[in-house]
């Protein structure tokens, strides 16, 4: 007998091979023993076990909400930039001719990608339209717009915008350069407002997802507490001792997942209606964020990670103050 | 086996649960430990197990000293020593069976042969018959031979036992006690803590008295 784990035999590498590879096979076999061994305690006490998978779910509820929304918020962006647009407007007054001219002036810049000439008429016909004033605007005497050209850039981030909005300016006959950023540079601080407070939530509500498990997970440990002093007393290692735990944290976690996915479903096919309708009212086509296969893949994947963290942490703390009497 | 070197022990500073313990344990012997309650056997096992540590002297097992080894390798220290409890320490949850395969499923043996040495230490016990049953619809002897066939289902070299006949009548215990008897004879070094000293005299092995956290007396077998 030796205190030691015996050393391998000088006997050469096959032995040791084939120790190590039947360690691995005991390994893997008390790992799916205790998968099992843990979702069957889960499925004994199924209220306790779905209450504690609801509490994660709620929590995981709100966060994935914000994360999903200012996901099609991003991609709502990259359409808004890719369609922002340059107005320049002329020197009035112009006749059409001039007007034409100076269009493909405009045209013939670098880094334009087309231009749509909209003459004072076409200006007051398409404000009359989109207003529905057409007295008011009847009563005026002279048509008091410009003619203006609509310039759709080649390059649509910022900053190339911005330089072409001062080339296109310096143009003989273009009065003013409009680009009408300044609504996107806001929308974007705004999405950068809402990324902040979702990361500051999901933070919280991770934390209240390993609150949850750990608080289960420590109840759990309290009660195996005489067949935690038990195997170690006989040589469990604090692994074996920690493994039906930490997967009881995996299933509590993944449960969890499950819920809060079912949850975000029904939410938004509940809310899908109204919204559709609410979009249609403005002539818009809008639909609520949903939960793609690798959205879910990522909620389910973090939810189980949350539960085996929980479980390890409590499991961790309290395993040091088991100590066999 | 076996070596105590002057070791004290003191729990908080001033209590003093063992003093200047000196003494040694051949391989394949059978010692009794014996002395009032309190006088420091469990202190002893718990050194020998090393769930506590000498606060002076040296604690020598199989040629090591087990102060020195390190945490991570205790749990495979403690595989190597068989130890038998007073109130048996039985999972209630699981049966007979998996009672008593639970040092095997902590070392991974493979189920199989698991399941042979399970068997035949439940045997050895004469307790196979009652292997799907429950520990609870055991008699108290009947749950402390499951304790011991746990023990030695992995065949220690060093089988240790805490006041094993505590709770039993006197045929019970001499039964318990002749079951020790068989696996020393097949080599295994056995310590024995108990203080039912008839039943010791009766045995006629080495015994260790201690009083006081003080070895007083170290009798060879007659």
């Amino acid at each position: 007998m030796s205190p030691k784990p015996t050393r391998p035999s000088p006997r050469g590498a096959q032995s040791q091979r084939a120790r190590s590879s039947n360690r691995l096979r005991s390994w893997a076999r008390h790992h799916r023993a205790m998968s099992l061994d843990s979702a069957r305690r889960l499925l004994r006490h199924p209220i306790g076990s779905l209450m504690t998978m609801l509490a994660i779910a709620i929590a995981l509820v709100l966060p994935t909400t914000l994360w999903l929304t200012l996901d099609s918020a991003r991609l709502l962006d990259a359409e808004l930039t890719e369609s922002a647009t340059l107005t320049a407007y002329l020197t009035s007054p112009v006749d059409d001719g001039e007007a034409r001219r100076i269009n493909e002036a405009l045209a013939a810049q670098n880094g334009v990608a087309g231009t749509r000439l909209i003459t004072a008429a076409e200006g007051m016909a398409e404000f009359q339209a989109s207003l529905g004033l057409d007295d008011a605007l009847a009563r005026l005497e002279d048509n008091p717009l410009p003619a203006s050209v609509v310039v759709t850039p080649a390059d649509a981030s910022l900053d190339a915008v911005q330089r072409l909005a001062d080339t296109l300016e310096s143009i003989a006959g273009v009065e003013e350069v409009r680009l009408d950023l300044a609504w996107i540079e806001r929308l974007r601080h705004l999405a950068e407002l809402g990324r902040r407070v979702a990361l500051a939530l999901a933070v919280l509500f991770g934390s209240g997802v390993l609150l949850v498990v750990g608080n289960t997970i420590r109840l759990a440990v309290e009660s195996r507490r005489q067949e935690i002093e038990v195997v170690t007393l006989i040589g469990a290692t604090h692994a074996f001792v920690r493994r039906p735990f930490l997967y009881s944290g995996a299933w509590y976690g993944l449960g969890g997942g499950v819920i809060a996915w079912g949850l975000l479903t029904l939410g938004s096919g509940w809310l899908s209606a109204p919204v559709a309708a609410l979009a249609r009212s403005y002539g818009a086509s809008f639909s609520l964020p949903q939960l793609t296969p690798s959205s879910s893949a990522i909620l389910l994947a973090c939810s189980t990670l949350l539960g085996l963290l929980g479980a390890w942490i409590a499991v961790s703390r309290h395993l040091a103050e088991i100590r066999p009497r | 086996m076996i070596a105590f070197e002057h070791v004290g022990k003191r729990y908080g500073g001033r209590f003093e649960a063992l003093a200047n313990i000196d003494f040694r344990v051949r391989r394949g012997e059978m010692v009794f430990l014996t002395g009032h309650s309190g006088a420091g056997k469990s202190s002893l096992l718990r050194l020998v197990m090393r769930l506590e540590r000498p606060s002076r002297g040296r604690v020598m097992v199989a040629g090591h000293d087990i102060d020195r080894l390190h945490h991570s390798q205790v749990p495979f220290y403690r595989r190597q020593i068989g130890v038998v409890f007073q109130d048996h320490q039985l999972l209630f949850d699981r049966s007979i069976y998996h009672n008593v395969a639970l040092p095997l499923e902590i070392q991974g043996i493979e189920p199989r042969e698991a399941a042979r040495r399970v068997r035949a230490s439940l045997d050895k016990v004469g307790l196979l018959h009652r292997e799907k049953a429950l520990p609870i619809e055991l008699s108290s002897g009947e749950q402390q031979r499951v304790g011991i066939a746990r023990a030695v289902v992995s065949t220690p070299a060093l089988l240790l036992a805490d006041e094993p006949t505590g709770n039993l009548d006197p045929q019970l215990s001499a039964d318990i006690m002749a079951l020790f008897e068989d696996f020393n004879r097949i080599g295994t070094t056995v310590m024995v803590a108990s203080h039912d000293l008839a039943l010791i005299a009766r045995l006629r092995h080495r015994v260790l008295r201690l009083s006081d956290g003080r070895l007083v007396a170290d009798e060879e077998a007659a």
